[in-house]
């Protein structure tokens, strides 16, 4: 069984979004890649591919304690539809954001999961994931990168 | 403006692999269909090898107990109680077994004598189909590794032949 290269290219996509790092995010896919080329009989090989990426990542990365503010706000990604950024400073975003926040946007912007799918995929509260969403579009108001539509 | 989903789609798709490091990746998948590959040749090569090994000492199975059928030699112990025959040939080095396949309601033993099937000791037990009043003779042996998995029907020289496993136990059955 091989991967071809929109899989791979999709894998690493996913893999830079936690990372922001090319060469972490190759050893991820690399990583990815050999996990499903061991185990044969993996019917999902794609979507198992991405779980050992996750999963690998999460293993390496230094968790900082950050102190997270309650944030009580209903928050739903329509309201991050409504958000516009200079294109320029996408990446500048994707800086300030952590992984958990990066891969919250991958996963809605480039495989248009819906915000129970995310809770589902990545086995988190739907709660915790409505307070993520709030703490993003706060740090992108604060940063005043954002434009929004009216 | 572009939507901020937009513009996040069109950072991520701008970035892909290199040639090189899709050539690795895929360099991956490729030697492992090759050691799979390898690996399904030398096991499919083994398999064969054991079906031809086991193939080779049915039949020869099937060509001794068929003969000896065919000698029709008288027992030497004439009980339908399989224990008392069990007493009766003490050289035995195993119990003799009721087969599922002949239920008593169904089959009766008559007696038994010792006979050999590839050099082992075995039993020959004389046994009449209740239904029919055919006689059959049904050998008990010791199972060895060669004749683990064995299933088999034949019909050889005019007799009908079935050879199974159970109980620890080679069970051949030759009749009409």
């Amino acid at each position: 069984m091989s991967f071809n290269r929109q899989d791979l290219d999709s894998f690493y996509r996913y893999a830079l979004s936690l990372t922001r790092k090319e060469e972490w995010a190759y050893d991820l896919v690399s990583h990815g890649v050999e996990k499903v080329l061991s185990r044969p009989f993996v019917l999902n090989k794609k979507a198992y591919a991405k779980r050992c990426i996750r999963n690998k990542f999460f293993d390496e990365y230094q968790r900082k304690e950050e102190a997270v503010a309650f944030i009580d706000e209903e928050v739903s990604l329509d309201d991050l539809e409504k958000t516009a950024i200079n294109k320029d400073l996408i990446q500048k975003v994707l800086k300030v954001l952590n992984p958990e926040e990066r891969e919250l946007l991958y996963l809605w912007a480039m495989e248009d999961y819906s915000l129970s799918e995310i809770a589902s995929l990545t086995k988190t509260p739907r709660g915790t994931l409505s307070s993520r969403l709030a703490r993003l579009k706060k740090k992108l108001k604060s940063t005043n990168w954002e434009e929004t539509h009216e | 403006m572009s939507s901020f989903k937009n513009q996040i789609k069109n950072y991520y798709q701008s970035k892909e692999l290199s040639a090189s490091q899709l050539e690795r990746l895929q360099g991956k998948s490729s030697m492992s269909l090759l050691w799979s590959a390898g690996a399904g040749l030398a096991i499919s090569c083994f398999a064969l090898l054991i079906f031809f090994s086991t193939a080779k000492i049915e039949n020869q199975i099937v060509d001794e107990i068929v003969y000896n059928h065919g000698k029709n030699l008288s027992v030497e112990i004439s009980s339908s109680d399989l224990i008392k025959i069990g007493k009766a040939l003490p050289k035995l080095d195993f119990t003799l077994a009721q087969s599922s396949r002949l239920p008593p309601g169904k089959w009766k033993v008559l007696g038994a004598r010792y006979c050999s099937i590839q050099g082992k000791i075995a039993a020959q037990l004389k046994l009449e189909n209740i239904s029919n009043g055919h006689v059959y003779t049904l050998y008990q042996t010791h199972l060895t590794k060669e004749m683990k998995g064995i299933d088999h029907k034949d019909q050889v020289s005019g007799a009908s032949v079935q050879l199974w496993t159970e109980k620890g136990l080679l069970m051949g059955l030759v009749g009409p």
